[in-house]
């Protein structure tokens, strides 16, 4: 018996070693910018870590992440608690999660820059958008130029990954797009989309794995998923353009109000915008960046031709937000 | 005894230890009624269809599981003493029951791909569910049937009984009690399973702990998330407090004896075939010719979440054990050990919300809120599994060394102790195992650190579906390092068993 408790008093203490030779650095005395924002993006592969390693080159301060699963989450975990988590920054919103954002308060941020005409309809006092992709069905093989309603052909069945507007930014996208296009005959759209579907996954991530592993023709994405697959030398996925136009995602980020580094956010913000970080943001976010930068590094020639829908109907399609979730439920059951 | 008398009893034999640990497992809903006052059904009746569907749907999966458990342990009892030795084959078939659901969720989605089957609905998630409850439902009747039908076996087997008037009039009439208890056992945890719906099941899997979680992400349906839990509780407590109380018996434990008439090898299939697939499904990932590149360049973050893992499962591992132990303390306490065995254990979600809710979200705070919530969560499945059983074996002993004028804490460590610490010490494997697997609770109380299931996840936002699946093996290695070390104390202490 003595051995036993020997052996877990041994494992006990090299446990304790481990967590204070991790957590040394969170009991330094420099100021800490808290940043709130989807995991993946401080991922391995993401650009967090860089971004950071960067800006604390300049600030002399810590960036701390607060990482949330996923950008959905943002409002209701400022929400929580009063001091929402001392967050100073939040980056992760879209055009369709502003509605909700703006139910909290937000410091003003000054931006000087330029930004590309899909982004710049987004600046506000409060939201700076930091990148954009326009959005699409992503195909194995180049495709002339088709409508939603070709989505409907037999070849097609079964033959569409999609991840749920429910759970995924998206899909909700995608919705929003259907909306758009069909408004008062979008359920007899979705009633025959519905025998197309292959998957309705619960996030983006895991539809376009069932791509990405040959099992579908098409799946909604980001046209800047093809840097990915350029970056992997991969060349049989295309982007497949629509009559309709197509819809895009902007990222924003914001200064919180309950923030405490509130100077220093503000920076960050500024910092985000940089040509470097714009750049990384293309290389491991994989998304397109927003701001012209005075090197000509990205001049608006880089922004990719596609016909892109407007979003000025967007608030009448999200008064009724989880009515058109729960309709989308019903008929994809 | 009416109900009223059966409360007032258990009313009666409550402890102050017992009060606090039955406030300590309920302490996320007392943290969100705190902060919400007012309870509000949503204004649509779409959660009541999803309700109906969760039923349904943890019905089908308990009764699926239950039926080819039954057929399994057939099968099962043939390999008992036959063959290969049987701790192996057991452990084998309990693989997938002791498994983090992401991993048989990644090896059914693989799997599934061979079908060109839609993997993503309602009957995904029944596959899944029976595919890791069959194996231990398997288990579970193999043993029971070698240790209470074994003996009526060879006699009926000498008798010229039937194989089907011993499987209706024998098994299934002896062995009804136990039928029930074990589908209810999967049954509930079928119906309050989040990790596995959210993952596969599209829009016709989703159930109430999804519905639930949904409502927490907006901060003007809280009180409508906190009245679908009371609810999804309180059914749950209903049905146990119910069905429990009826199916319960004193099991006798007698040897095992080979079942003469009955067993047919090839049903040992059933349970095997799960742990199987699971292999099946994420071998194939190492064809792949760009992983070994990719795992380099991540070694280091795969060695940092890998640690953060290990502290993560052992430290749930070392709560759950503290549970029990403080759960076993207080045996006396019936109100306890019927409101455990009742209890469905709060959602993740919830938990994790309310975690959020308390304390800073500094490192080594969220490393304990990890492994706290964890043990919290996992704790009446767990008892519900083999403490509750093993505890009540004991309430003999326990009665005479009270009359013998024995206090409670000589009790506990002479009598008490002795004779659970090995399950305990294996139950705590188990959790420590489920522990390193875990997103759903984890992510959201996440702060800065990252573990290596959360690692995983980002890898599938990342694009690298192919190295997420490498990662895999090696949480499951991670889980099988962390569950051998509680599980190489409870052998040690059987080994030197005091009785």
């Amino acid at each position: 018996m003595k051995k036993v408790y020997l052996f877990m008093v041994v494992f006990l203490s090299v446990g304790f070693c481990l967590l204070l030779w991790f957590f040394l650095p969170a009991l330094s005395s420099k100021k800490v910018l808290r940043v709130m924002t989807y995991s993946s993006f401080v991922g391995v592969f993401g650009p967090g870590l860089q971004i950071q390693e960067e800006f604390e080159k300049r600030c002399d301060c810590r960036v701390k992440w607060i990482k949330v699963p996923d950008s959905t989450l943002f409002v209701q975990r400022l929400s929580l608690r009063e001091d929402g988590f001392k967050t100073d920054v939040v980056m992760g919103f879209d055009q369709l999660s502003l509605k909700t954002a703006k139910t909290l308060k937000w410091k003003e941020v000054q931006i000087g820059k330029s930004f590309f005409s899909p982004a710049k309809k987004f600046l506000s006092k409060n939201f700076v958008p930091y990148n954009w992709s326009p959005m699409s069905f992503l195909s194995r093989k180049k495709m002339e130029k088709i409508s939603l309603n070709d989505l409907l052909e037999e070849k097609y069945k079964n033959n569409i990954s999609l991840p749920s507007p429910r759970t995924s930014t998206v899909g909700f996208q995608l919705y929003y797009w259907i909306w758009f296009v069909f408004k008062e005959k979008t359920e007899m759209f979705l009633k025959m989309f519905k025998n197309q579907l292959y998957g309705l996954s619960p996030s983006w991530s895991t539809s376009y794995a069932l791509f990405q592993r040959g099992h579908v023709d098409l799946s909604f994405s980001y046209l800047s998923s093809l840097l990915y697959h350029q970056e992997q030398d991969q060349k049989d996925f295309y982007f497949v353009p629509f009559e309709e136009g197509h819809p895009f995602q902007v990222e924003l980020a914001a200064v919180s109000n309950f923030c405490t580094q509130c100077d220093l956010a503000q920076s960050f913000i500024h910092f985000l915008l940089t040509p470097d970080v714009q750049d990384l943001l293309k290389r491991r976010n994989y998304m397109f960046p927003v701001a012209i930068s005075p090197d000509t590094r990205f001049a608006m020639e880089s922004v990719p031709k596609v016909d892109l829908i407007q979003y000025d109907q967007l608030d009448s399609f999200l008064d009724r937000k989880e009515e058109w979730l729960d309709k989308w439920d019903q008929l994809m059951k | 005894m009416g109900p009223v008398n059966e409360v007032i009893v258990l009313l009666r034999k409550f402890s102050i230890g017992g009060v606090l640990l039955v406030a300590l497992v309920l302490f996320p809903i007392f943290v969100f009624l705190f902060k919400i006052p007012l309870l509000r059904f949503p204004s649509s009746f779409y959660w009541f269809e999803v309700l109906l569907s969760t039923l349904l749907q943890a019905g089908l999966s308990a009764f699926f599981s239950v039926l080819f458990g039954i057929f399994g342990a057939l099968g099962l009892c043939c390999v008992f003493p036959k063959y290969v030795k049987r701790g192996g084959v057991e452990l084998f078939c309990l693989l997938p029951a002791l498994l983090p659901p992401l991993v048989p969720v990644l090896a059914w989605v693989n799997v599934s791909e061979f079908f060109m089957h839609f993997p993503f609905s309602f009957s995904a998630v029944l596959v899944v569910h029976v595919l890791m409850n069959v194996g231990l439902v398997s288990v579970f009747f193999s043993r029971l049937f070698c240790t209470q039908t074994g003996d009526l076996s060879s006699w009926a087997f000498l008798h010229g009984v039937t194989r089907w008037s011993f499987l209706r009039k024998i098994l299934f009439f002896e062995m009804r009690k136990d039928i029930v208890l074990i589908f209810l056992l999967v049954f509930s945890f079928c119906f309050t399973s989040f990790s596995i719906p959210l993952l596969v099941g599209g829009a016709s899997g989703q159930t109430l702990e999804v519905f639930i979680a949904e409502q927490l992400k907006n901060p003007f349906t809280w009180p409508e998330a906190m009245a679908l839990f009371l609810i999804e509780t309180i059914f749950i407590f209903m049905l146990f407090s119910l069905l429990y109380g009826r199916g319960e018996k004193n099991v006798q434990i007698k040897d095992k004896k080979k079942l003469y008439l009955l067993p047919s090898l090839p049903f040992v299939v059933l349970p095997l075939l799960p742990t199987l697939l699971i292999f099946f499904g994420l071998a194939d990932v190492f064809s792949s010719k760009t992983i070994w590149h990719d795992l380099s360049i991540i070694k280091l973050s795969v060695a940092i979440a890998g640690v953060q893992t290990v502290l993560m499962s052992v430290g749930a591992g070392v709560f759950v054990l503290f549970l029990l132990s403080a759960v076993a303390f207080c045996l006396r306490d019936l109100f306890l050990r019927r409101f455990l065995v009742a209890y469905s254990g709060a959602s993740a979600a919830f938990m994790g919300f309310a975690f959020l809710l308390i304390g800073s979200d500094g490192p080594i705070e969220v490393l304990l809120k990890w492994s706290l919530g964890l043990s919290f969560l996992f704790l009446p499945a767990l008892y519900r599994l083999m403490g509750e059983s093993l505890l009540r074996r004991l309430k003999n002993q326990i009665q005479l060394a009270d009359l013998m004028g024995a206090g409670k804490v000589m009790s506990f460590f002479k009598i008490t102790w002795p004779q659970c610490a090995s399950t305990f010490f294996f139950l705590s494997g188990i959790a420590a195992f489920w522990a390193c697997g875990d997103f759903a609770y984890s992510s959201i109380v996440g702060g800065e650190l990252g573990h290596l299931a959360m690692l995983i996840q980002d890898l599938f936002a990342s694009y690298r579906f192919e190295l997420a699946t490498v990662l895999t093996w090696i949480l499951i290695f991670i889980g099988m390092f962390c569950f051998s070390l509680f599980a190489g104390v409870a052998f040690v202490l059987r080994k030197k068993s005091y009785l």
